[in-house]
């Protein structure tokens, strides 16, 4: 576990080092060393947080539950990502405009996924009452 | 391996600007800014390539 950190760490910093020697004359090439690196880390640590999402998956069985019910949690953590990645990428472009337009359409589509849900436990209440 | 594709785009980057200074010096401001464009449009390709490769690790991970 410490090994990855460790990796992505000294990665991080050697990349760092390098947009700045790059980012003098072509900003652009430092932007995307930093697109690169924040991919990389990701697809890093995707095995474990594969591990980590199984575990909470099979607890959530044991307990019970319906494993449907965990589906728009998930889905709306990989859309949080997505969203914070690219407006990420926007801002240290500049473009903080077409970020906060990305921001706001990925907070839309995530109420989207998870009014549903809120939906039904309304819909359950109003059963039992 | 994608360490390799950090050390490649500050390497690009590098070549470009250097490739960039000697056109500018010889007098060919166009062709300067042709390899510009050129070493822009290979990097974004190599980038656009992984930023896809970690939607798809995204997608896969979270199932949707």
């Amino acid at each position: 576990m410490e090994a990855e950190l460790i990796r992505i760490a000294a990665i991080g910093i050697v990349g760092a080092i390098l947009a700045m020697v790059v980012s003098e004359k072509r900003p652009e090439m430092a932007m995307m060393i930093g697109l690169v690196f924040g991919v990389m880390a990701l697809v890093l640590i995707a095995g474990k947080a594969g591990a980590v999402l199984k575990l909470i998956d099979q607890s959530i069985t044991k307990a019970g539950i319906d494993a449907k019910l965990m589906v728009p949690v998930f889905k709306v953590t990989g859309m949080a990502y997505i969203t914070q990645f690219s407006v990420d990428a926007c801002r240290d472009a500049g473009q903080t405009a077409i970020a906060s337009k990305i921001e706001i359409a990925g907070k839309i589509l995530m109420l989207a996924v998870a009014v549903p849900i809120a939906t039904s436990l309304i819909a359950m209440v109003t059963t039992i009452l | 391996m994608n360490v390799d594709l950090i050390f490649k785009i500050a390497a690009i980057g590098i070549l470009v600007s250097i490739l960039n200074i000697v056109l500018n010096k010889s007098g060919r401001e166009e062709q300067a800014m042709m390899t510009t464009l050129a070493g822009l449009v290979v990097v974004l390709m190599m980038v656009v390539k992984e930023i896809v490769k970690l939607f798809d690790t995204v997608k896969a991970l979270l199932g949707f």
